[in-house]
């Protein structure tokens, strides 16, 4: 059982490629995506593997991260079971073009469900009532007021992300605006250079309804055309040409970090000072989460947000 | 001079244009080109309305709005005219207006603040990575992208906000290939191995291969960055769709497309794996060199032999 929680954002500065290694569809290389809803995830093997490897300690924190994550070496893995439980990251945010604003963050009443689900394990307080989005027809969405994706054409007003359009759906401006301000306190990162993200963040947010959202988490995934030339010919490798899909950068991921008592007879700490531990060493770093790292891609910055 | 060939197929039968179905021909007898039928063409040379796939109500927001939008890469991929997929006609230059458009569109993202804060960020995230940023300027026009599939045929690589980032995989190819051609150097030289690491090749053990300690970002425009038209000008169209010799009496046809403009300047930066360490910073001012020289020599993206992609190798 659970002794503590915390909510794990991780939002994608670079495109992020969160990958399955092989695929049947057109695109060579998918990212990792729950089977049922068709949402990217990053699995949560990857995730406690990438947080394991960034916490590595010395001395009594080389014990605690042991305590947390496990023993190291592979003969020990017998000996106990590590205190810390991952959950795979689910989207939170989705950023799709627009014709006015350059980009909107989109989610949908069902993520923010999950996202409010989630919360609660970890004591937190959701930020919005989801079922308050229940009235949201087909074609119609939620931004904040004066949000920089309006559109305006005549009397109408209207939201076009990519080449379809959205009316606005009436009063759900303030709960989108409640929205925002949660997830600029909670789940962007602090740090000056994201001053224009925590200003902008309101202004740029829209709440699909969950078809819309799931078709465009399905097809508005960023794909990267690659080739291997030969050096001497500069000509394309033989079979050689390959697509590969990603995040794209301004994605945000949330998964729960859960600890148990320490398990490990060097370390009598309880699941709270454990995540304490943890939380220190994660909350606002950068780390590299998914494959092609080496081309820049898989930058993410950490927080953690717990009671 | 004669209007050139372009696809003639019926509007709405669902199938895109197709590369290559130019004319019809008379009895498969090559020869010069008769004159085509116009009757499908309405009088004002546009043919159809102006963007047959779009839903209309976003056809009649687009409208509204046209002249603020701020993503060059939406406009680019999303919303060309139907009139500028068949391309430039001498009474009538749709593709030019609408490429036109999309490098107005990219003025407006340069001009914005997120241009700028998105460079800021940029420059905190390779940082944590180890690297130490610097700045060349492109001395040529370059193009990237080119096959990338797309409603006009000649792509353009803007990243999903808009801007004409150099992808890290190119980057990389680029410090590789000039480490390799000029340097002289492969896998058995440790440095070499060391940067950018090694796939097992067919019959070799799994076990060889190893992933390149350091990490090559995308390489982000300065504020300032402009993108420009340009023009290739293929004379014998029929002959490189192998259809025809390279006879006089084809009609050289002029394709407009996209280019980053000269004096241009990107920011690179090579960090650090995670993991690896480099404490004096050896591996990464190599590779950096590698890439910077490359950038000059080599050049980057496509029709570098032909002088495009051209950095200069200084500040």
């Amino acid at each position: 059982m659970a002794e503590a929680s915390a909510l794990l954002f991780a939002y994608c500065e670079t495109p992020v490629h969160a990958g399955t290694g092989r695929a049947v569809g057109t695109v060579d290389l998918p990212i990792q995506r729950e089977r049922i809803t068709g949402f990217p995830i990053a699995q949560a093997s990857s995730v406690k593997g990438v947080l394991r490897a960034t916490t590595q300690a010395n001395g009594a924190d080389a014990e605690r991260h042991r305590a947390l994550f496990g023993p190291d070496r592979p003969e020990e893995a017998s000996t106990h079971a590590g205190a810390l439980q991952v959950t795979d990251l689910q989207v939170v945010l989705f950023p799709v073009r627009s014709l006015a604003g350059v980009f909107a963050w989109t989610t949908s009443p069902a993520v923010l469900a999950r996202l409010v689900r989630l919360a609660k394990l970890a004591g937190i307080e959701g930020p919005v009532d989801p079922t308050r989005f229940a009235g949201l027809q087909p074609g119609q969405c939620a931004v904040a007021n004066g949000s920089a994706l309006l559109t305006p054409a005549g009397q109408q007003v209207g939201v076009v992300l990519e080449e379809y359009s959205f009316t606005l759906a009436g009063e759900l401006a303030g709960l989108v605006s409640a929205l925002a301000e949660w997830l600029v306190a909670l789940a962007l990162p602090q740090t000056p250079e994201y001053a224009w993200w925590r200003e902008n963040l309101a202004k740029h947010l829209c709440v699909l309804p969950d078809d819309e959202f799931r078709d465009f988490v399905l097809y508005a995934t960023e794909i990267e055309a690659h080739v291997r030339l030969k050096d001497e010919t500069k000509t394309v490798e033989p079979g050689a040409l390959w697509t590969t899909e990603t995040l794209p950068a301004e994605t945000l991921l949330v998964g729960l970090l859960a600890t148990t008592r320490s398990r490990y007879d060097k370390v009598n700490e309880d699941g709270r000072a454990l995540l304490g531990w943890l939380t220190g060493k994660l909350d606002g770093r950068r780390v590299r989460l998914g494959g092609d790292e080496t081309t820049g891609r898989g930058a993410v910055v950490l927080r953690v947000a717990r009671v | 001079m004669r209007e050139r060939p372009r696809p003639d197929q019926p509007r709405g039968n669902g199938r895109p244009p197709q590369r290559g179905e130019a004319r019809p021909r008379s009895g498969g007898r090559s020869g010069p080109p008769r004159d085509r039928d116009r009757s499908a063409e309405h009088a004002d040379g546009e043919r159809g309305r102006p963007h047959p796939l779009l839903p209309s109500a976003t056809r009649m927001l687009w409208n509204s709005v046209r002249n603020q939008v701020a993503n060059p890469g939406l406009l680019f991929d999303r919303f060309a005219p139907e009139a500028a997929v068949f391309g430039d006609r001498t009474e009538a230059t749709p593709r030019r207006d609408f490429l036109r458009e999309v490098i107005a569109a990219a003025e407006r993202l340069a001009k914005d603040a997120l241009a700028e804060q998105i460079l800021v960020r940029w420059e905190a995230t390779v940082r944590a990575a180890g690297a130490e940023p610097c700045s060349v300027e492109l001395e040529s026009r370059l193009v990237s992208g080119l096959g990338a599939h797309g409603p006009l045929e000649i792509g353009f690589r803007f990243d999903r906000l808009g801007f004409p980032v150099l992808p890290g995989s190119g980057l990389k190819g680029v410090a590789r290939a000039y480490a390799h051609l000029v340097e002289r150097r492969n896998e058995s030289d440790p440095d070499f191995l060391a940067v950018f690491g090694r796939v097992p090749r067919s019959g070799e053990a799994h076990e060889v291969g190893q992933a390149g300690a350091l990490v090559f970002f995308d390489a982000y425009p300065e504020p300032g960055w402009r993108l420009e038209l340009d023009v290739m000008t293929p004379h014998y169209p029929d002959y490189y769709s192998g259809k025809e010799p390279p006879t006089p009496w084809q009609n050289p046809k002029p394709i407009t497309f996209l280019a980053v403009a000269p004096g241009t300047r990107y920011r690179l930066a090579i960090g650090l794996r995670q993991g690896v360490s480099d404490p004096d910073g050896r591996l990464r001012q190599l590779a950096l060199g590698w890439l910077r020289n490359g950038l000059a020599q080599l050049g980057f993206g496509a029709k570098t032999t032909s002088g495009y992609g051209v950095f200069r190798n200084r500040e």
